[in-house]
């Protein structure tokens, strides 16, 4: 079952139903049946693979946890933890050494690392025994040794990758005293299981989600209604931009061979969008169907295409994954708080395994491999970058996001701006001093800024002040809710804004340079239409009749361009600090409800759906 | 007052979504199976005879030919790559409306498929037009045994297929859309334009029958069952096609089967003698057939379908209604929308052999002026025969006609030209075909052939 299946458009609706109907000591148990319906009706063999799953990082956490200290966050409605459970963390973190010599028993970490080798084994075993097997074949012909291989016939269970993932962050964050372990099974099951983000995430945080699986949750209204907005905008994304931008992207990557290099290059943008769209999509679907459930989730894309540097990129992309990536083998592996080899190397060791997460297939590594590359070559150039920006009259903080908020988003200039006196009430001086504390805490830590402020990120102290001053006026919000801070208008310079543009644009050619690795069927095809775009690119040939003869017609094609206008349009509201939703939930009754009945049938006429079209399955099921 | 405010919300974007949904449908529904059963949904009489089977009978039988020449009613249910399930449940749909006196079921391709079988992109044309009821529920859920729920779900709700086709409404098919008055105009019937090469055919023995699937020996038996508990009579029907030997030995069982039953089977496909099949009694393969192994071009279903009416009189004694009041509706049908379909069909071929042919009709007369470059073969010879008097043929040196309405390729070799192919001005003109109508004289055509 998938999201956008009708058994779904049943499913949910009944879950949704019998969920606010049931007395609420039943409400957890009844959506761990759901998830457990959900998933099996994948394959009921998979459902065996994560129970086992769940009994054993269940009693792993239990003799993991037995002499912890640790206490629950306590998050707020949208599954934000405090600023104050954060700082602790951090602190945590940074005795994570200390605790392994002297403290930490051993019997606890042979637990930890035998339940992490079973896990990932199961991972591993299902995901790259083929790959494996494959290229060892391959390796012993370049010996000369041939042997007879017929490739092994394993079935992947979908949203294996996300829910071990998921499970393995909870046990360390149990091994670290982050969290103490969970005792309730029905609770840690739900955790494990929860249907909306089993199959392709989020991938959840304990501190955030154990906690709610606690509370009782009431129907409300308000939240229901916002969930539901959200996934009308996520089945926005996925039916009428991505399924329909698959068609024309999987017509050019299959007859490549056929097709001038304009075309191949037309659809790696138009496959930045399609992936984004798609994935992004079923985040939001997820996460609509949770709040409607009154269960909040992190933010997994954060305007990713806006993004200065690569490195913002993956601050803003899949952030769950790129989350649990440096905070489980980024930071252990020692972050940025060594030397330059050592961090890059780091770099890399990251990005080439987030690569083969994402599939077994070299195409993937070199995928993963040329994101981290970007990273380094970025951050090796930096004095050239900031030398040549100088000479262009900018200042030498320019490329830097913190000391110049005006390179990002509002949560950033928000979190950087400090406002004057006369606006700071006490309560925004706590915040402040909270946050310049934890700056220093952290400078002394030796980790990068950029590390810091990743985490910080989660964090909702600033975002709270956020909340707090714009209620207070002092920052004016416009149509669509976007704040306009005072701090904001300095930065406004011409200079700037087309510094900033050039940036992003460049982030996004480095990246969708990398999409067309991740989207060929595999390295080979991938340097081919390299060469192809290389040699054969057609410029006398660019022509609107070409493009149609692509896989959509004309129609088709000219609607995708003004969906990707609108998603450009949403995504810049969002940067800027708006909420489309939360402005069209405000407007007055018969224009709101109009408002959502039009967008439910652009979603049913526009949309690729119904038996015409394969409705093709969400592209992070694979991973 | 705040759960009335969010009911009232609620509502009002169902009946928006709804209505949306509404207009939607209409604007992109393909609307074929809707416009083939307007009229059989609203005929006030009952039928005198219904057809049901594959396309073979949806272009093989001219309702309104029936009408015209021996006043009997009856309507044309059958539908493309209708499998024998699919005419089973098409019958039982459509006794729902209409019980007609005599049911006549086509047998060609009964063993074709292990039964229950159907193309699901087919069903939309016989299923579309019939609204949500149990019959349908069951039929969906027979025919498509082995799908998916999601597979069943198109044709309960054909808009989730249908919505795909949002980039091909234009003005013009937004308007037809909620006009009624776009209707089939053949009584459900498809008439086929083309003068096709036969295969060879192999006569088969009565006596040689095939291993058939016992799901379509009780499909037949369910259709006649549910015939007689309707009241209606039934009776089976061979319209002629070139048939290879497997069909033919198929329809061998059928008619055996038949035979047990007791139920009348009008081979209209048998020869003039018992060995020699090419030679039709009813129909001339040279010049009667579209496509080489399958359906009837016009003038092969105005054939078949004259030949029918007398059998039908014959065996059934249907009454002639053509003089009575309560079915001056069908004279009024026959005048005003039937001759002007013909006349609409006429004017848009091109290709010479299926206009020599269509003019055929007893409706048309036809007036040829030929130069000596015109060359006319055995089939065009043969063509000329069936209009008899109706066609006056004159030689003349050279054809200077820039009045002339249509400019078409002049093509001997049976192949049927798109419509509206332009032909180059330098091409010299070689026959000049102008139909009229027989009772009026009013000209349906006047097409210039060139080489």
């Amino acid at each position: 079952m998938i999201f956008n299946s009708l058994g779904f458009l049943v499913f949910f609706p009944i879950v949704l139903l019998v969920y606010y109907v049931v007395p609420k000591f039943l409400q957890n148990f009844w959506l761990l049946l759901s998830s457990y319906w959900f998933y099996m009706s994948w394959n009921p063999r998979y459902g065996l693979l994560l129970l086992g799953v769940t009994v054993l990082t269940y009693i792993a956490g239990l003799i993991i946890g037995k002499d912890s200290h640790a206490t629950w966050g306590n998050p707020d409605e949208d599954g934000r933890i405090s600023a104050d459970f954060y700082s602790k963390v951090s602190r945590s973190r940074r005795n994570i050494e200390i605790k392994a010599v002297s403290g930490r028993e051993k019997k606890q970490r042979a637990v930890l690392t035998l339940t992490l080798c079973i896990i990932f084994g199961l991972l591993c075993f299902y995901k790259y025994t083929d790959f494996l097997a494959v290229n060892m074949v391959k390796l012993l012909e370049r010996i000369g040794l041939f042997v007879e291989f017929d490739h092994f016939d394993i079935v992947m269970p979908v949203g294996i990758s996300f829910f071990t993932f998921q499970a393995a962050g909870y046990l360390i964050d149990v091994y670290r005293e982050e969290i103490p372990s969970e005792k309730n099974f029905l609770r840690y099951a739900l955790f494990v299981s929860f249907f909306p983000s089993i199959l392709a995430g989020p991938i959840g945080r304990a501190p955030s989600l154990m906690p709610q699986y606690s509370r009782t949750r009431e129907f409300d209204w308000n939240r229901v209604c916002s969930g539901f907005m959200l996934m009308l905008w996520g089945f926005f994304l996925k039916l009428v931009i991505a399924d329909r931008a698959a068609i024309l992207v999987n017509f050019v990557y299959q007859n490549y061979h056929e097709l001038y290099g304009w075309a191949i290059v037309l659809a790696t943008v138009i496959y930045a969008f399609e992936i984004y769209c798609d994935f992004c999509g079923y985040s939001i679907i997820a996460t609509g169907a949770a709040n409607m459930l009154g269960v909040a989730f992190m933010e997994n894309f954060d305007c990713p295409y806006f993004s200065v540097s690569v490195q913002d990129f993956w601050r803003r992309w899949h952030i769950s994954l790129s989350g649990w990536f440096r905070d489980y083998l980024y930071f252990p592996l020692g972050g940025s708080r060594c030397n330059f080899l050592r961090r890059y190397f780091n770099v890399m060791v990251v990005f080439v395994v987030s690569g083969l997460w994402h599939g077994s297939q070299w195409s993937y590594v070199v995928w993963g491999g040329l994101n981290g590359l970007y990273q380094i070559i970025g951050g090796i150039l930096t004095p050239v970058r900031t030398l040549l920006l100088r000479i262009f009259g900018f200042d030498k903080n320019v490329l830097s996001l913190k000391k110049n908020p005006a390179m990002a988003g509002s949560m950033k200039i928000y979190s950087s701006i400090e406002p004057t006196t006369d606006v700071v009430t006490p309560w925004e001086k706590k915040a402040l001093s909270k946050k310049r504390r934890s700056d220093e805490e952290d400078s002394e830590s030796g980790y990068s800024d950029e590390d810091i402020r990743a985490s910080l990120r989660v964090s909702s102290g600033l975002a709270a002040w956020q909340t707090e001053e714009a209620k207070r006026g002092h920052l004016r919000t416009g149509v669509f809710g976007i704040r306009i801070g005072e701090g904001e208008l300095s930065f406004r310079s011409v200079k700037m804004s087309i510094l900033k543009l050039i940036r992003i644009l460049i982030t996004f050619v480095l990246i969708d340079f990398a999409w067309l690795f991740f989207r060929a069927a595999g390295l080979r095809d991938a340097l081919m239409m390299i060469e192809r775009v290389k040699n054969n690119f057609g410029f006398s040939e660019i022509s609107l009749s070409g493009i149609y003869e692509l896989g959509l017609n004309e129609r088709n094609f000219w609607l995708l361009m003004i969906c990707i206008a609108i998603l450009f349009l949403s995504d810049y509201v969002k940067y800027h600090g708006g909420n489309i939703r939360k402005w069209i939930l405000q407007r007055p009754m018969f224009l709101r409800e109009f408002i959502i009945a039009v967008s439910i049938l652009v979603i049913l006429v526009f949309g690729i759906w119904g038996n015409s079209y394969d409705a093709s399955s969400f592209i992070y099921f694979q991973y | 007052m705040k759960i009335w405010k969010r009911i009232v919300s609620v509502l009002l974007i169902l009946v928006m979504v709804t209505g949306g949904i509404y207009v939607g449908d209409k604007l992109t529904t393909r609307g074929v199976s809707q416009r083939k059963y307007v009229k059989f949904f609203a005929e006030p009489n009952e039928y005198d005879v219904v057809f049901y089977g594959s396309s073979h009978v949806l272009s093989g039988i001219q309702p309104m030919e029936l009408w015209k020449n021996y006043g009997i009613t009856s309507f044309n249910l059958g539908g493309h790559a209708a499998s024998l399930g699919m005419s089973y449940w098409v019958l039982r749909q459509s006794l729902k409306y209409h019980k007609p006196r005599l049911a006549i079921l086509d047998i060609y391709d009964m063993y074709a498929h292990d039964q229950p079988y159907m193309d699901i992109s087919f069903m939309h044309y016989s299923m579309d037009a019939y609204p949500m009821s149990i019959t349908k529920f069951m039929a969906v859920q027979d025919l498509l045994k082995d799908r998916s729920t999601a597979a069943k779900a198109e044709l309960f709700f054909p808009f989730s297929v249908y919505h795909s086709r949002w980039d091909e409404v234009t003005e013009e098919s937004a308007k037809a859309a909620f006009d009624s008055g776009f209707f089939n105009s053949y009584s459900g019937s498809e008439i086929r334009y083309g003068v096709a090469v036969p295969n060879a055919i192999e006569r088969v023995k009565p006596g040689d029958t095939m291993e058939g699937s016992e799901g379509a020996d009780t499909y037949i038996r369910d259709f006649v069952t549910a015939c007689r508990d309707a009241g209606v009579e039934v009776c089976f029907m061979r319209v002629p096609y070139p048939a290879c030997v497997e069909n033919q030995m198929a329809e061998n069982r059928v008619m055996k089967l038949a035979e047990e039953m007791g139920v009348r089977v009008i081979d209209l496909m048998k020869g003039t003698d018992k060995d020699e099949m090419l030679s039709s009694v009813v129909v001339n393969w040279d010049t009667d057939l579209v496509d080489a192994n399958a359906h009837l071009n016009a003038v092969g279903a105005f054939k078949v379908t004259m030949y029918l009416g007398k059998l039908l009189q014959q065996y059934y004694g249907f009454r002639d209604k053509r003089e009575e009041a309560a079915y001056s509706n069908w004279n009024d049908d026959y005048a005003n929308v039937y001759i002007p379909a013909l006349n609409a069909d006429m004017l848009l071929q091109t290709d010479f052999k299926t206009c020599l042919m269509f003019a055929a009709y007893p409706e048309f007369e036809t007036e040829m002026t030929v130069t000596g470059d015109y060359e006319p073969d055995e089939v065009c010879e043969m063509l000329y025969k069936l209009h008899g008097s109706r066609l006056n043929v004159t030689r003349v040196q050279s054809i200077d006609a820039p009045e002339v309405q249509d400019r078409a390729d002049y093509d001997m070799d049976g192949e049927a030209m798109a419509p509206g192919t332009v032909i180059s001005e330098q091409a010299v003109p070689v026959v000049r075909m102008t139909v009229k109508l027989r009772d009026s004289g009013a000209v349906v055509c006047d097409k210039l052939f060139c080489r």
